[in-house]
């Protein structure tokens, strides 16, 4: 049944992709949420080594005032939590919570007043708590995109590239995101931004003066294809760049053996490129994310439950996964997981673990010893 | 010094979700709510394999699918669930809260379909942080309308509503009761199910009084209330009572023990000014009114994040006004804000002047009667000796 989690955790919730984003900004977010998730959400949603610059606060509104829902009293909340801070953010947030979603409060007209009284810039994203990170990190990119974008650029002024969609609930390994980097400069571009991680309002005044986008996941893909339309930046996936071919051997992984990758789209789909480098024959890629049609071969799967992954294990048989470690009790005993831990499905369980590099040929070599 | 706090059986160890799994066996756990508050279950739920987790998206609460996207799952978990499931406790978040969506109602038809036991709690934290922060007594009055009706009249095991003790045992053991089924104790899901036939429920943990009247009002059981208390005066009235239960005088040595150990630990603290950490004891102020009547002199108590009042009786309500008259000038500290209702309690910046009470009494759980007195007195003692 879909939505039903028997085995499995529900995944990082939108609101976690959203902090997951301004981590390292001087951002003050708001949630309409009288505890319980805000603090989970600041507490769990990251393990990175230096501290989170945002402040999460939610919101202290009695339940009657909080149903109710009058637009004034959740003004002056905030502004009363702006005011108890030690240091004036930059950037305000709203964020919605399960309830405040359901009940339709205009964040948005509340975050026009919130600007106004506090002449701090203030945007408002319609998340739930009910959705996955990736709706989360799309919907903030998108947002800091409308509110900071700078004036539109001739294309001939344009020079480097934006990384799209960079996170570390995708990408928790520090060693893998500098690889990534590696790549992207060998293939001969200059990095301009990385959006997703490191995202500082005013970098978007010069989103207009990159040459190229390259979407590092499925959540940079909506705005990706927006700027497109929009300015005419054009793009490229991860994957696409033909700079993987070179740091991996190939031949180590037996052409026989069918094996799944369960996890985040574009990461999955670089991972699958070095395999078949390695000489891997059928490689399918499963996500329960967001998935880009035209990355998708015949074989790759949207799950929306744990039944869906069980079911594509029966249908495909496949001799090793890789994928988080939690998705092992739903394995079957004849398949090999070689774990990968996604942040966004076992992150507040393996903070203390260190992370792998799967882009890298020892993580690979290694994993296909088995 | 020992930075521990004084610790009753009713505080610590079992929280939250844990609860009903550790309360009835044979249950399974089925909280429905919205992805960012599921997400953060403790996973011992899962690795137990007794706790489910329903999110159903914005447009199915919308649309008014949950109740039938519960029916469904409750099947699948019947069905395909390793353990033997008999009864179902539906956890319910805000949104269903917010929605008014009817629960009861989806309960009585588990029940029809499945032939279930079906109880609702609500775990709504979202918008209803008013009100009580310690959630065992309202779940196990929920819990309650799961039991099915006795099917041989009244005479099943005696209720315990609280932690088993030598006191109270010996004390029903002397009057033809061997056993009092503890509710921590339950190892079946019959275990559970015979509290229906329970002729006589006692509560020894204050917060559980509201659970034994809903125990007497629905099955007619007999209830005693008699709360752990740290006061001779309110010890004495409950053995009163229990000789009119009895209709026996019932009597102890346990008391002058207790004198006697009373004795010894004012002659021991020689009018020591006492700093006490009481975040974890079930009756602070019934304690500290105990400690000024004893001759002791508590000057500065912290109190931790369970809010005085929380789940608290109204004979707890007197004690605090009763330690607010005889000592005016004790210094009571409260925590502004506890950052969330499942922290643990952490120290105040001021850790060091806080007198430790005994790191071993978080693993007893055998306090009632006179014997919590002698308890008590004898965890004063060496910190008194140490400072």
């Amino acid at each position: 049944m879909k939505r039903l989690w028997k085995i499995l955790l529900p995944f990082a919730s939108d609101n976690n992709g959203v902090c997951s984003v301004l981590y390292d900004c001087n951002a003050l977010v708001l949630i309409n949420d009288r505890g319980a998730a805000v603090t989970r959400t600041y507490h769990f949603a990251e393990q990175r080594d230096e501290p989170q610059r945002s402040v999460c606060r939610g919101i202290r509104l009695g339940e009657l005032a909080f149903i109710i829902g009058h637009s004034d009293d959740f003004l002056n909340d905030y502004l009363n939590t702006l005011n108890s801070l030690p240091e004036r953010p930059e950037l305000l947030v709203l964020l919605h919570s399960a309830v405040s979603s359901l009940i339709g409060l205009d964040i948005k007209g509340i975050a026009h007043r919130l600007e106004e009284a506090s002449g701090i810039p203030s945007i408002a994203l319609e998340t739930s708590g009910n959705q996955y990170y990736d709706n989360g990190i799309s919907a903030t990119l998108n947002a800091l995109y409308d509110r900071f974008r700078g004036a539109p650029v001739l294309k001939k002024e344009r020079k480097g590239v934006t990384l799209l969609g960079l996170n570390t609930l995708d990408y928790p390994c520090a060693s893998q995101r500098k690889m990534i980097e590696n790549i992207v400069c060998a293939e001969g571009y200059m990095i301009q931004n990385r959006w997703g991680m490191c995202t500082e309002p005013s970098a978007f005044a010069g989103a207009e003066r990159a040459a190229l986008n390259i979407v590092v996941s499925a959540a940079g893909l909506p705005l990706a294809e927006r700027m497109q339309s929009e300015s005419g930046t054009p793009y490229l996936a991860l994957h696409e760049l033909s700079a993987w071919d070179e740091p991996v051997g190939s031949g180590d992984v037996p052409e026989d053996r069918k094996i799944v990758i369960v996890g985040e789209q574009i990461s999955s789909c670089v991972l699958r490129r070095l395999l078949r480098h390695l000489g891997a024959g059928a490689v399918t890629v499963a996500s329960f994310f967001s998935m880009v049609k035209k990355y998708v071969e015949p074989q790759d799967r949207r799950l929306t439950s744990e039944d869906d992954l069980i079911d594509l294990l029966q249908d495909l048989s496949p001799s090793i996964i890789i994928g988080d470690p939690i998705l092992a009790p739903l394995l079957p005993r004849s398949c090999t997981l070689l774990p990968l831990p996604h942040n966004a499905l076992s992150g507040e369980y393996t903070s203390s673990q260190e992370k792998p590099n799967p882009f890298s040929t020892e993580w690979l070599k290694k994993a296909f010893e088995v | 010094m020992d930075r521990s706090s004084f610790v009753t059986p009713f505080a610590g160890r079992m929280r939250g979700r844990l609860l009903p799994l550790y309360l009835i066996p044979e249950t399974h756990v089925l909280f429905v709510g919205p992805v960012d508050c599921a997400r953060h279950h403790c996973r011992v739920h899962f690795l137990s394999g007794r706790m489910s987790i329903l999110t159903p998206s914005d447009t199915d609460f919308a649309l008014g699918k949950t109740e039938d996207m519960i029916l469904q799952a409750v099947g699948e978990i019947a069905s395909s669930s390793p353990h033997l499931v008999r009864g179902i406790l539906l956890l319910s978040g805000c949104q269903a809260r917010m929605l008014g969506i009817d629960l009861e109602g989806v309960c009585t038809r588990i029940t029809q379909e499945y032939s279930l036991a079906a109880a609702h709690h609500e775990e709504s934290r979202l918008c209803r942080t008013e009100g009580r922060s310690y959630e065992l007594p309202g779940l196990l009055e929920s819990l309650l309308s799961m039991l099915p009706p006795p099917t041989e009249g009244k005479n099943g095991p005696a209720a315990l509503f609280g932690h088993s003790c030598p006191e109270l045992d010996s004390v029903f053991m002397a009057n033809g009761i061997a056993h009092l089924q503890s509710c921590f104790s339950w190892d079946s899901f019959d275990r559970f199910a015979a509290l229906a036939s329970a002729p006589l429920c006692v509560v020894t943990r204050p917060d559980l009084e509201g659970a034994g009247k809903r125990l007497a009002q629905r099955w007619g059981t007999k209830c005693l209330c008699l709360p752990v208390s740290y006061r001779m005066e309110e010890i004495d009235a409950q053995y009163a009572q229990l000789s009119a239960h009895f209709s026996y005088p019932v009597k102890t040595k346990a008391k002058e023990e207790a004198e006697a150990a009373i004795v010894r630990t004012r002659e021991a603290l020689k009018g020591s000014r006492l700093s006490l950490n009481l975040s974890h004891v079930a009756r602070p102020w019934n304690l500290l009114r105990a400690l000024v009547e004893y001759g002791l002199h508590p000057a500065r108590v912290f109190l931790g994040y369970a809010p005085p009042g929380a789940g608290c009786t109204a004979s707890e309500k007197l004690d605090r006004r009763a330690i607010l008259e005889l000592c005016p000038r004790i210094e009571i500290d409260l925590p502004k804000l506890p950052p969330h209702p499942s922290f643990e309690f952490t120290y105040p910046s001021n850790a060091a002047e806080i007198v430790a009470m005994g790191s071993q009494a978080a693993e007893e759980e055998l306090f009632w009667g006179y014997s919590s007195v002698v308890r008590l007195m004898e965890y004063l003692k060496p910190e008194a000796q140490e400072s």
